[in-house]
């Protein structure tokens, strides 16, 4: 390595230094919930739904009891999931609640909020009541700044109870399966209330008329009781859009003296898309001018680089449709070509693009006939991007 | 790329060196792909980059003169430490339609307005970090939809590609950057157009045979996709049929939309006839010729790689010479194997 090469690497690692931000620390994780994830509403001892006014309840998500068995008001009430009256599944999810209120219960750190929050809007964190329990009348207001990971954890040391026409709602991207309400005893939703997040309580849960839970009802020693016209609906979480570049192994060619084409691989990369809006995204691809030890004017560097991308295929355990779309071959250079292009409405989920199987590379190199002897390098960069709406 | 002339087989050699040959070249094939490996499975990504909005999307609304602010939010996936470097970009209009993310040489409009507060994060183990930006706005600016990028890196990325570039050994290696890139709109009011116009349609050849539309998005908003239908005719006689569809074109920056040739072009002129749909602005009707001279078929014939499956220099054409080679020595000696069986044992002597 040359002196000015040192200099300037040390020069621009200093720029960085300089330029970098504090190491930022880590906001609350989510509580794990493990299987009990998957239920909307689970209890240990009955789960009723009981119809005292016209019109009955709605569960989307499962529904189980363990160690109990007693399900009540199933039809009437609608449920659209699985059933569970103590199995095998409703008796590992009560055991992952049982460990999810203990995790939710035992955060340290936790910001010290008055008995009755309705009114006040909070920000991500650990919050715990001054008061045994946490009321809520008017609008309480989660607000995740932006961060769609934000999470908020609320813990009561009695009850919860919320006021009739009371509302938990969400700003600024916070998300309902980010919220976990801790609660010591039991929860009361009041009559026409709405109520988001998951709530993890110790005894019993029992939920007025006309109550929307945007999360879930999870009693770990006693009953949930559903009124009329109730909504409960188990969240699901958004992600971000990411994405990995394959790996594009070196390899070494035979001069001949003609122009020629050498072929290799490229490894397995995928695009996620966990957004949950159906906006669509691309990748493009650039390379670089080759250079020839360095140099871009040596003999050879007027060889070219054409891609030919693989098939999208859904990653195992999702069960989307329609997957990003595979341009043709594509030659490649400093001004970019979309390889793949999901518009609005596809690309959602995970997409796997596999290594180049055997014998059937990818990447087609020219070499030119007067290329000189040397180390040759390139550079592709591939750039994933939503589509601009 | 290992640079030795090739090898030239002398086929009037000895049995003895016949027979090292076949040995050599049998070896051969299974040594020759050894020189690319392939990672079994992806890798996971190392972070993300999402937009601080309710909306799930960067669109900010503003007048000359004013400075807008707006945020992303970087988020570390590894359960290690991870820094994000983090810069701002034009969007241009990519070969195929797409935004295409400059970070270099800003000359648009919105990357040169966009100021990141922190250029780059270090994030410890799942950790996020809210990073701020402003957009200032210049005072002459138009009435229009302007489109600047923040574009995310991880440095590590940067880094490896740094250090194998002082890598002397001599080879092909090619190095890959992954990036995330976030776009975003600035609205300045005033009316909202889009129209596009077809500069040129010209025959290149280098480093395939083309046909290169010269494409120039204008309006003041972008243009979300469009359709292509071309028919390439000789004389009367079709030559080849074409249809595509093209990603978003991003006004006042031009592109170049190429058509890869069928087959090869043979000197004179051809017809090229076809029409080009943008969303939400008029149609161009192509009808133009193109000519196709004997020093661009000299060009195309000189640069033209053997087709894809035919062998590719990683097996030397020295090893095929020997293949060949050996394949005929084995007949040989099967052919005398099977005359000497054939003669059978000699006859019995009578004393």
């Amino acid at each position: 390595m040359s002196l000015r090469r040192i200099v300037g690497a040390l020069a621009a690692g200093a720029l960085l230094a300089l330029g970098s931000t504090d190491v930022a620390s880590a906001a609350p994780a989510p509580v794990a919930l493990g299987s009990a994830g998957a239920f909307a509403v689970l209890a240990a001892t009955t789960v009723t739904s009981a119809e005292t006014v016209a019109g009955a309840s709605t569960v989307n998500g499962d529904l189980g009891v363990s160690p109990g068995t007693a399900v009540t008001g199933f039809p009437p009430a609608t449920l659209n999931g699985a059933l569970h009256a103590g199995d095998g599944p409703a008796a590992s999810a009560h055991t992952d609640l049982a460990t999810a209120y203990a995790d939710a219960a035992g955060r340290s750190s936790a910001t010290t909020i008055t008995a009755d929050i309705g009114g006040t809007t909070l920000d991500p964190g650990v919050y715990q009541a001054a008061a045994a329990s946490i009321a809520i009348t008017g609008t309480l207001t989660l607000d995740a700044q932006g961060d769609p990971n934000a999470v908020f954890i609320l813990r009561a040391g009695s009850t919860l109870i919320t006021a009739a026409g009371s509302q938990v709602i969400l700003a600024n991207g916070a998300q309902a399966c980010n919220v976990f309400w801790s609660v010591g005893s039991s929860a009361t939703l009041g009559a026409s209330s709405v109520l988001t997040g998951t709530i993890l309580a110790t005894t019993s849960i029992t939920v007025g008329d006309g109550v929307t839970v945007a999360g879930r009802t999870l009693a770990r020693d006693a009953a949930v009781t559903l009124g009329s016209q109730d909504t409960v609906t188990a969240p699901q979480c958004i992600g971000p859009l990411s994405n990995t570049a394959p790996a594009i192994a070196p390899f070494t060619a035979r001069l001949t003296g003609l122009d020629q084409t050498v072929h290799t691989t490229l490894g397995a990369w995928s695009v996620t898309d966990a957004r949950g809006t159906d906006a669509g995204y691309t990748v493009t691809v650039t390379a670089t001018e080759p250079t020839v030890n360095g140099s871009l004017t040596a003999a050879g560097t007027d060889g070219s680089i054409t891609l030919t991308p693989s098939t999208a295929t859904p990653a195992s355990g999702q069960s989307a449709t329609t997957g990003p779309v595979a341009a043709s071959a594509r030659t490649l250079s400093t001004k970019p070509v979309t390889i793949d292009d999901a518009p609005a409405g596809t690309g959602q989920g995970e997409w796997d693009f596999a290594a180049d199987p055997s014998g059937n590379p990818s990447l087609a190199i020219v070499i030119p006939g007067n290329a000189s002897a040397g180390a040759y390098s390139s550079t592709l960069t591939f750039t994933t991007a939503p589509l601009v709406p | 790329m290992t640079m030795r002339p090739s090898t030239t087989i002398n086929t009037h050699r000895r049995a003895g060196a016949l027979a090292l040959i076949v040995a050599l070249a049998l070896a051969a094939p299974a040594a020759a792909p050894a020189a690319v490996t392939r990672p079994a499975s992806a890798s996971s990504p190392t972070f993300s980059l999402s937009p601080v909005s309710s909306t799930g999307a960067l669109r900010l609304h503003g007048a000359p003169g004013q400075v807008l602010e707006g945020a992303v939010r970087v988020h570390n996936l590894t359960s290690h430490p991870v820094t994000v470097v983090l810069q701002p970009a034009d969007i241009q209009t990519a070969g195929n339609g797409s935004a295409n993310f400059v970070t270099t040489a800003l000359t648009q409009n919105g990357g040169r307005w966009l100021r990141i507060d922190a250029p780059s994060v270090r994030l410890t183990a799942h950790a996020a970090r809210k990073v701020a930006f402003t957009v200032s706005i210049p005072a002459t600016a138009g009435g229009a939809s302007h489109y600047a990028g923040v574009v995310a890196i991880d440095q590590a990325d940067l880094t490896a590609a740094t250090a194998q570039k002082t890598n002397r050994k001599q080879g092909f290696t090619i190095y890959r950057i992954n990036r995330l890139a976030l776009p975003i709109t600035i609205r300045i009011p005033g009316p909202l157009t889009r129209s596009v116009s077809l500069r040129s349609v010209k025959l290149t050849v280098n480093p395939v045979a083309s046909l290169m539309l010269g494409l120039a998005p204008a309006g003041t908003v972008l243009i979300q996709g469009a359709t292509l239908h071309l028919q390439v005719l000789r004389g009367t006689r079709t030559i080849f049929k074409y249809e595509s569809t093209l990603g978003q074109l991003f006004p006042n920056t031009g592109l170049n939309y190429r058509v890869l040739w069928h087959g090869t072009p043979t000197p004179g002129s051809y017809h090229v006839l076809g029409v080009f749909r943008p969303q939400g602005a008029p149609s161009i009707n192509i009808d133009q010729t193109v000519k196709f001279t004997a020093a661009n078929a000299s060009e195309l014939k000189r640069i033209t790689p053997p087709a894809p499956g035919a062998p590719t220099s990683s097996i030397p054409v020295w090893v095929w010479i020997a293949l060949v080679l050996a394949a005929a020595l084995l007949a040989a000696l099967a052919l005398a194997v099977w005359r000497l069986k054939r003669r059978g044992p000699p006859a019995a002597s009578v004393v």
